[in-house]
């Protein structure tokens, strides 16, 4: 499996992704056996030989994810019916019913990091066989002043057609962040010119189950997304552990 | 009177000592200026390479006649997972080193950048404290490639 040993990490500054998977403990989200995140890194420049059995894997990667993938819950889809950016009604749970689904927290006047996620997750998904495209990426505008149904249309389509925003009143984005364990929005103390917006950066999965098991940091690499839809479409949970 | 020339040399060479140390000048180049074409037309970002062969210095204004407002940023992420966008009046560039401005980092945004199409010269001009004004030129690329990204 292309996630098992990853040199690529081992040089890799991991602080973010640390951060990220110490900020999913934090925020309540049922992170499984986190202790062998740590001890990943070092399996990827010390060990030159893959084995069935590796005790320093993350839990991710043991299921074949990408060992930077944050296993969480399960945690519910949102049933909540929202705008989605051809101003239609949208409801998450019944569009995206058995599919494999995306979806990320952001907001059209991001200069840098979600450009950075759609960039690579168009590029992922333009490399996958056509059977492997069956997945709904939607983007959540939670700058909602912003990030009309009109401006995302343009923006999502400028990248990929199949990408879909969606929008909500605030309160109802930060409902389905707490929902997904996730911290809420945050805006400046002044809104004029091009302000920014602190958002959530993992990108959420829901798979087949409509559950989402796996969340992701935002800078996976375009081939490391491609790999971890075509895992993700045919993923089969383990059962929990009652 | 040797005597006193030697220890002149001395002197001499440990200055140079000392300024190889800390107070030489910078020597900075600038490389593979680009910017992606924006997703939401009001806002793109410009990302570099600072090489820096001498001494420390701070870049302090970048520039470009797109007629954009630029604003030095760093993308950054809190302690808990959220995305935060730092705005800065200076970047140092420490002795010696190369920075990188880059995807998920330290970036340029331009406010209102104008039309920006695949293959265009933009002229990007950077002010430092102590260095000479640097221009040069970024290309205007469809997206960043899997390789430029950094990482």
């Amino acid at each position: 499996m292309a996630t098992e040993n990853h040199p690529r990490f081992a040089s890799t500054p991991r602080t973010r992704r640390q951060m990220l998977k110490s900020s999913m403990s934090l925020t309540g989200a049922a992170v499984l056996g986190a202790t062998a995140f740590g001890s990943g890194v070092l399996s990827g420049c010390s060990r030159s030989t893959a084995s069935d059995v590796d005790v320093n894997q993350s839990p991710a990667a043991a299921l074949g994810l990408h060992e930077d993938a944050i296993l969480v819950g399960p945690l519910d889809k949102p049933t909540l019916t929202w705008t989605d950016h051809n101003s239609e009604p949208y409801n998450i749970a019944e569009a995206t019913a058995g599919r494999t689904t995306l979806m990320f927290f952001g907001y059209t006047s991001c200069p840098d990091q979600c450009p950075v996620y759609l960039n690579n997750m168009a590029a992922a998904i333009d490399t996958l066989e056509a059977s492997a495209r069956a997945v709904n990426v939607l983007f959540v505008g939670v700058d909602t002043a912003r990030d009309t149904p009109e401006v995302m249309k343009n923006y999502l389509e400028s990248k990929d057609r199949n990408f879909l925003g969606l929008t909500a009143s605030p309160a109802e984005i930060d409902g389905v962040l707490a929902s997904l364990a996730l911290p809420s929005v945050s805006f400046p103390d002044g809104t004029e010119g091009n302000y920014t917006v602190g958002h959530p950066l993992q990108c959420v999965a829901f798979t087949r189950d409509n559950l989402c098991h796996v969340m992701y940091p935002y800078d996976l690499r375009q081939s490391e997304w491609a790999d971890q839809l075509k895992v993700l479409s045919t993923i089969e949970w383990p059962a929990e552990e009652s | 009177m040797i005597r006193s020339f030697v220890s002149l040399a001395v002197v001499t060479a440990m200055m140079g000592l000392a300024a190889g140390c800390g107070s030489s000048d910078p020597a900075i180049a600038v490389s593979g200026a680009t910017i992606p074409v924006p997703m939401n037309p009001t806002v793109a970002a410009l990302y570099f390479v600072i090489n820096n062969s001498g001494g420390a210095d701070v870049l302090t204004q970048v520039a470009t006649d797109t007629g954009a407002t630029a604003t030095l940023h760093r993308s950054s992420m809190n302690p808990d997972g959220t995305s935060a966008m730092e705005t800065l009046h200076e970047v140092p560039i420490d002795e010696g080193s190369s920075l990188a401005f880059k995807p998920g980092g330290y970036h340029v945004m331009l406010d209102n950048p104008g039309d920006l199409a695949v293959g265009q010269q933009v002229e990007v001009t950077l002010r430092f404290k102590t260095s000479d004004p640097i221009t040069v030129s970024a290309e205007v690329v469809e997206s960043l490639t899997e390789e430029s990204h950094g990482h």
